[in-house]
């Protein structure tokens, strides 16, 4: 009996001090928020608000030990508590702060990053520019230079087909010239035939109007007609003139005349014997064509040489 | 006659050494739990979800306090004054932490659309 009441005494002693042990819920929290406080950033960030949280859980624990139950002891857990929250609220804000205070940081770097790049990019664009115009400024140089070529080229190929040209009708006129030479010799080589008491009509032989001047190209049948003479010394020719019947007849009777005594002359001094002619003049007299038209006109202007 | 005018003043000086000493008794310090909820309250912790909770108890605790202190429980009264200040200082906290964490929020996505709009890398932004 006595035993079992000891037993119950000691039950009842135990479980009086097991419930006097088990910490209020307060407490519990107090530790827990603690825990999670002082595991946190808290520690590093806010370390005198979790100083301060822990010692108000100290007092807590302290006011457990001495009195369990009362409401100081709970009352000093849940400002422990809040404490070990409030630190913990403040290190999220120092967190805030730190990560407000980078971003702005990175903020003003990254500004100036931009900044940078587009002073290089403005650079090189500014350099891409230069080259481009020097790039530019050549071409435009190799343009005109190609023009200025063309140009010149364009200049020598006219001076070029100028100066052909040129040499040819020169080669042309020199051709020319020697072809009518030619002709002119040739035509001065035929041979006119004299035949004695045959009288031969030179037609060809000018004059300037009104005038006994023999004009230049008469001298290629003056030519014939001195050949004639040469190739046959013997002969002796009668050098008549004729016109046409404008202008007065006795006018016309001495020009004839005189242009006889011109042709006269003429083969003298090219070397024909003056003896061996003789000049008249029959003017307007002896017709062979018709004086109304220009042709006919032209006709009986002539020069005859009748063969003795 | 000549005594009762030494005697007067000396009662009245020690009926008021009385009062006061009553009247002490039941006087609390109500001031820092008051300053804190004010201040909670100026930090707008009843707009922020996280901080209002503690805001309504620190309210709530001070009315108790005053129960207490009518009821002439002077300790438990400051003790819960106490727990009101620690519950305001709370609020505090957690509304400055809720703006801080806002405006570290909207400086961390400056520089991440600064970086977009200007088509340069993404570096690690941790808040």
């Amino acid at each position: 009996m006595k035993s079992i009441t000891f037993l119950i005494i000691i039950l009842c002693a135990g479980l009086l001090m097991s419930c006097a042990s088990v910490p209020p819920i307060e407490l519990i929290n107090a530790r827990q928020a603690y825990q999670q406080a002082s595991s946190g950033p808290a520690a590093q960030l806010v370390p005198a608000d979790l100083h301060k949280a822990q010692e108000a859980l100290a007092l807590a624990e302290k006011s457990f030990q001495d009195d369990p139950k009362s409401f100081h002891t709970r009352d000093l857990a849940y400002i422990a508590d809040r404490k070990a929250k409030t630190a913990e609220a403040l290190a999220t804000t120092a967190a805030g702060n730190a990560a407000t205070t980078k971003a702005n940081k990175e903020y003003q770097a990254t500004q100036t990053e931009i900044v940078k790049n587009t002073k290089e990019d403005l650079a090189t664009a500014e350099r891409g520019s230069a080259i481009k115009s020097e790039q530019l400024a050549v071409e435009q140089k190799a343009r005109l230079d190609a023009e200025q070529r063309a140009s010149d080229a364009q200049l020598e190929a006219q001076r070029v087909k100028a100066s052909t040209d040129a040499e040819a009708m020169r080669i042309k006129d020199s051709t020319n010239a020697a072809a009518m030479k030619l002709a002119e010799q040739k035509s001065r080589d035929t041979l006119i035939v004299f035949e004695k008491g045959k009288t031969v009509v030179l037609r060809g032989i000018n004059f300037d109007f009104n005038k006994a001047t023999l004009t230049e190209d008469s001298e290629t049948i003056l030519w014939r007609a001195y050949n004639a003479m040469a190739a046959n010394p013997d002969v002796h020719v009668v050098i008549t003139g004729h016109t046409d019947n404008v202008g007065s007849q006795k006018s016309n009777q001495l020009l004839s005349l005189k242009r006889a005594q011109a042709v006269r002359n003429w083969l003298v001094q090219k070397g024909t014997l003056s003896s061996r002619m003789r000049t008249v003049g029959r003017g307007q007299n002896e017709p062979v064509s018709s004086n109304d038209t220009d042709e006919g006109r032209a006709d009986n202007r002539r020069i005859e040489f009748y063969v003795q | 006659m000549r005594h009762l005018n030494m005697i007067l003043p000396a009662g009245i000086v020690l009926l008021t050494a009385v009062l006061a000493g009553c009247g002490s008794t039941q006087v609390i310090n109500k001031d820092a739990s008051m300053s804190a909820i004010s201040a909670a309250e100026e930090a707008g912790a009843s707009k922020v979800p996280s901080a209002s909770l503690y805001l309504q108890l620190a309210k709530e605790e001070l009315e108790n306090a005053k129960g207490l202190v009518s009821k002439g429980d002077k300790d438990q009264a400051e003790s819960m004054l106490l727990r009101a200040q620690a519950d305001a200082e709370l609020a505090i906290a957690l509304s400055h932490g809720d703006a801080d964490k806002t405006e570290a929020a909207q400086a961390i996505e400056r520089v991440r659309q600064l970086r977009q709009d200007n088509q340069i890398p993404q570096k690690g932004i941790s808040q």
